[in-house]
């Protein structure tokens, strides 16, 4: 007697192309893979319904070892290319990717606009506070004193970008934080970024073993969240003006700004507008 | 309340012990992957038997739940101690360099870790068939363990070789 | 009945300070639509945003034009503002007619000097007498008596213009017009002088008013365009807002962005998502957008932008007109980046070749740069309606369901099937980087040069067809020249047949790729080569001689803007270079 199969529900390695990545051995990226794949399995998303967003840098390779539909853009400007095509085609689950150096310097005006537009996108940002793919330079998030780079060999000098807090200030409506030390955590925080009806942030702290070794320690550093997420933004403001950068979970989310929705269903002809031309 | 003391019937147990092989058998690819692109094909060869072992491991165990139905728990709702499976190989201790005892190293941390994760449950697992299925499970790990120990006894290399390149770090884009 | 002749007269209407002479001559163009004219209407302003010096440069003529004429005829001065800002682009001739308001102060010097006729007319003080009234519509109505009109389409027009405003704005627009009308003095001068006879609505037509960023936005929207990205920027900007409303309406939609590097990336975006899609910008915006513009050559997805152009370099001179993006369209991407240059030769090519560009841009799979430039872009024209025939155009190719997909595939003709995200079965990474048939990054020497072989050969190969020039007429000389340039060469082509001088006009609208066998075609039995262009830099002269072999004798006529090449100064080097 033959019984209805019951459909397999996908599993994370579904949501994984054939293309080995070439991150070194250690690199926190892997585990943003590995939890951008469980949520995506979790939430059960057709490949061909999902597009993951990319810029230039280590990080943003993650598009192409993703099977997904995707687009490895230019430097800083994935958030862009992601803002098309979620304005054209919103019935898509967008994810978009990129490190420090990529969403923060050269793509740090796309960012805080992202966060202001509030389209339903979510920006996974893998913070290594360096540029690993051009050998090690200071990016925006680098303390002020780290003198590894030859660029800088005394430090920027500058105070680093709290990432975070600059999503809060721009206005992004869900603010969270992960650790590649942490997947399982991160995929959690994926599932409810990607649910949230609006922009998502989630920084992630993924370390670069090759070019900042000491990352190492984060995983004794880092800590979540005691207090549960707050929609107030005065209090994430405080919260993240001291949170020493380390702490994981959802900081903020607020759903109550509406998420940017695609104006469609227009019925109107081209013929319509000509007939305004003639005499 | 431990972990151990949570397993209250077989499906939970089954389910956490399908999920453990399951993540070392991915990790131990992911890991063998990663050392075939860095040109280490002995090390990758010594992951990939790893990831060999534990999807064995983990297809034994679905072909023993076949009549079993079990829960559905979703990845973070898993409550390992540290966030992880036990056997999941600690990713900050791997090196495009290291040699076959290293990986070796690591894979045994990660059995021992195993075996005393199962070890636990059959000691303190409120459930007498869940006891029993992971003494079995503890022991295969066990068996594991003594094979990686012979096997890093026929290799040359030694654990303790620093992991140093001399060859600067190149930028591909 | 006053003394007529066929109608090509240009008028210019200045006034600053709201005195309305931009209103006044919209409302000219308006109304000699309305009476069967064809026609040009440019504005020029001062810097300020309001109550700065402006004019309305009209041209209306019995038969079709398409470019201003050497001189005006009449000069309408509300007030002598700043007017000296005009002087250059107001060229009078002895003929002409000056009617100024004497409360406003004495004619200027340089421009009383041409020898030209004055009436002085106190239209301030005539509007005063009307409650409500302005003096625009004084003028207006002059200006209608002048060439003949019928007060009635007048009327018409005023209430259809000022209707929302209220009744009592209604007649009193209405009355100040109709004073203006019939004003003994400019009756009485009217009388005395040759002038302009009346159109004739039944021969002129079915004609259209557009200006030319108008027509692209309309070219955009048949070619199949729904989702446009804007930045503001001069003198594009109004071809954006005409097409926000109407993207919405046709259930398509426009998104601001937040510079130019955005708007770029964006119509990237939503065109990898399928949507076939289009930015609209100028030089500053187009140098910002050429990284991108490479990305969408090196991922093959379909790209529309469309340049306005404007005084360069740098920040130039935003409002007004030349042709000097020609060098950054062509070369401007890094790379060997195979790609589309068009350029719209009059009004009513900015619907075909925008149309044109958007359809190409989606069959090749590539980026189209639309050349046009703020003359046609903000100058209304009242025109035969735009018709033409598109050749066939196939739609984006896409992949067959099922088996390997191979998103970069090496086909015959260089164009790979291209999947839609919501497609199963066929995920693919789009990427900059070069890449195998599959999108796999890739470093090979064969794979990149498989892919650029590939990226050429889908643009080269590709049959234009017709579209590629415009060329008219027969003889050995040629006139050759791209852009709003084409409408004062055709012209000039005109007069100096009507002198018994045959010349070829070789307008061409297809700049990349270059198709030097047509030109060559074209060119057959040509002796000497006219290249007339505007542009300090001679971009298009350097452009033919690097892209095709012209056998006979070339000279050029290459002057910057802001002041148009007109008709005259093109006869004139033709003139001179019979002699």
């Amino acid at each position: 007697m033959e019984t209805a199969m019951a459909p397999v529900p996908p599993r994370p390695k579904d949501y994984k192309s054939d293309i080995k990545p070439i991150w070194c051995p250690g690199c926190g990226d892997f585990a943003v893979l590995s939890a951008i794949t469980k949520a995506l399995a979790f939430r059960e998303l057709p490949r061909e319904d999902v597009a993951m967003i990319t810029g230039i840098g280590c990080s943003s390779r993650i598009a192409a070892y993703t099977g997904v539909y995707g687009f490895h853009g230019v430097h800083g400007r994935a958030l862009a290319l992601a803002a098309g095509l979620k304005a054209a085609r919103p019935e898509l689950t967008v994810l978009v990717a990129g490190g420090d150096g990529d969403g923060l310097s050269i793509g740090g005006n796309h960012f805080i606009h992202a966060c202001r537009r509030n389209m339903d996108l979510t920006y996974v940002l893998m913070d290594n506070q360096v540029y690993g793919m051009t050998k090690g330079q200071a990016s925006p998030t680098t303390a002020a004193d780290w003198t590894r780079s030859k660029l800088t060999p005394h430090g920027t000098g500058i105070r680093p970008f709290q990432p975070a807090a600059m999503a809060l200030t721009a206005g992004a409506t869900f603010i969270a934080r992960g650790f590649s030390g942490d997947p399982n955590g991160l995929a959690k925080i994926l599932v409810e970024a990607i649910a949230h009806p609006g922009f998502s942030f989630v920084q992630v702290l993924s370390p670069c073993l090759t070019f900042r070794p000491e990352q190492k320690d984060w995983k004794n550093a880092v800590r979540s969240f005691a207090d549960e997420e707050t929609d107030d933004p005065v209090a994430a403001a405080a919260r993240l003006q001291d949170d020493g950068a380390l702490a994981t979970g959802i900081l903020y989310r607020d759903p109550r700004f509406p998420a940017y929705r695609s104006r469609t269903g227009g019925e109107a002809r081209v013929a319509d507008f000509e007939e305004a031309f003639a005499l | 309340m431990s972990l151990a003391r949570k397993m209250t019937d077989l499906p939970t147990f089954l389910a956490y012990s399908v999920v453990m092989e399951e993540e070392a058998a991915e990790r131990h690819d992911e890991l063998a992957d990663v050392m075939d692109v860095h040109n280490n094909p002995d090390v990758a060869a010594t992951f990939r038997k790893l990831a060999h072992y534990s999807r064995l491991h983990a297809r034994e165990i679905r072909e023993q739940s076949a009549t079993l139905e079990l829960p559905k728990i979703a990845p973070w709702d898993f409550e390992w101690e540290g966030g992880e499976p036990p056997e999941t190989a600690d990713s900050d201790e791997v090196h495009y360099l290291m040699n076959r005892a290293q990986a070796l190293r690591l894979a045994m941390e990660n059995e021992q870790r195993a075996h005393d994760f199962y070890a636990e449950i059959s000691r303190e697992a409120p459930n007498a068939e869940v006891r029993k299925l992971a003494a079995e499970f503890a022991a295969e790990e066990r068996e594991h363990l003594d094979l990686l120990i012979a096997w890093r006894e026929k290799i040359p290399e030694s654990e303790d070789e620093p992991l140093i390149d001399p060859d600067p770090a190149h930028m591909p884009e | 009945m006053n003394a007529t002749q066929p109608c090509d007269f240009s008028i210019a209407i200045t006034g600053s300070g709201g005195a309305g002479a931009i209103t006044a001559g919209e409302l000219l163009l308006s109304l000699a639509g309305r009476n069967g004219c064809f026609g040009i209407m440019r504005r020029s302003f001062g810097p300020q945003i309001r109550g700065g010096e402006a004019a309305s440069l009209v041209r209306l003529a019995h038969r079709p034009i398409e470019c201003m004429n050497d001189r005006f005829d009449l000069l309408l001065a509300l007030d002598w503002q700043n007017a000296d800002r005009f002087a250059d682009e107001i060229p009078l001739h002895a003929d002409s007619v000056i009617i100024a308001d004497p409360a406003m102060g004495a004619v200027p010097a340089v421009i009383r000097d041409l020898g030209t006729d004055l009436i002085e007319l106190p239209m301030k003080s005539m509007a005063g007498e009307i409650e409500g009234g302005r003096p625009n519509m004084i003028a207006l109505g002059v200006l209608a008596h002048w060439l003949g009109y019928c007060p009635d389409q007048a009327g018409e027009l005023i209430e259809h213009t000022f209707g929302g405003k209220g009744e009592a704005i209604v007649s009193a627009a209405r009355a100040t017009f109709d004073r203006g009308f019939t004003e003994p003095l400019i009756v009485e001068a009217r009388r005395a002088r040759v002038g302009p006879g009346p159109c004739d609505a039944e021969t002129a037509g079915e004609r259209w008013d557009l200006s030319g960023n108008e027509g692209c936005g309309l070219g955009a929207l048949r070619g199949g365009v729904r989702f446009a990205a804007a930045y503001p920027i001069t003198p594009a900007s109004d071809l954006l807002e005409w097409l926000a409303p109407r993207l919405e309406a046709l259930g398509g939609e426009l998104l601001q962005a937040e510079d130019e590097l955005a708007s770029i990336n964006m119509v990237i975006g939503a065109s990898f998502g399928g949507v076939p899609s289009l930015t609209a910008t100028s030089g500053p915006g187009l140098a910002l957008m050429t990284e991108a513009m490479g990305l969408a050559v090196a991922a093959e997805v379909p790209a529309v932008v469309v340049n306005v152009m404007r005084g360069g370099p740098s920040t130039g001179i935003p409002t007004k007109s030349e042709q000097v993006d020609l060098n950054l369209a062509l070369h401007g991407l890094h790379g060997d980046a195979p790609h589309l240059v068009l350029g719209a030769l009059d009004h009513a090519d900015c619907v075909l070749v925008t149309e044109w560009g958007v359809r190409l841009a989606e069959a090749l799979q590539t980026l189209v740069i639309v050349l046009t430039d703020q003359n046609l872009a903000q100058s209304r024209a009242l025109i035969p309606r735009p018709a033409y025939d598109l050749p066939a155009i196939p739609k984006r190719r896409l992949p067959d369901s099922g088996t390997d997909y191979a998103r970069y595939a090496l086909t015959a003709d260089g164009v790979s099937p291209m999947a839609i995200p919501g497609q199963a079965g066929a995920c693919y990474v789009a990427d900059g980087l070069e890449h195998t048939e599959t999108g796999k990054p890739s470093t090979a020497a064969a794979d990149h040069a498989a892919q650029l072989d590939k990226r050429r050969r889908k643009i080269e190969d590709f049959d234009y067809g017709e579209l590629w020039a415009d060329v008219r007429g027969d003889g050995d000389l040629a006139l050759l020249t791209w852009g709003s340039t084409s409408t004062a060469v055709r012209e000039a082509a005109e007069r100096l047949r009507d002198g018994g001088r045959s010349v070829r006009v070789i307008a061409l609208r297809l700049l990349l790729p270059a198709r030097p066998a047509r030109l060559a075609a074209a060119l057959d039995g040509v002796q000497r080569v006219l290249v007339v262009e505007q542009s300090h830099g001679r971009q298009f002269w350097h452009y033919l001689r690097s892209q095709y072999t012209i056998d006979a004798d070339m000279r050029g006529l290459a002057r910057p803007g802001p002041l148009l090449i007109t008709p005259g100064e093109i006869v004139a080097a033709v003139d001179d270079w019979s002699g």
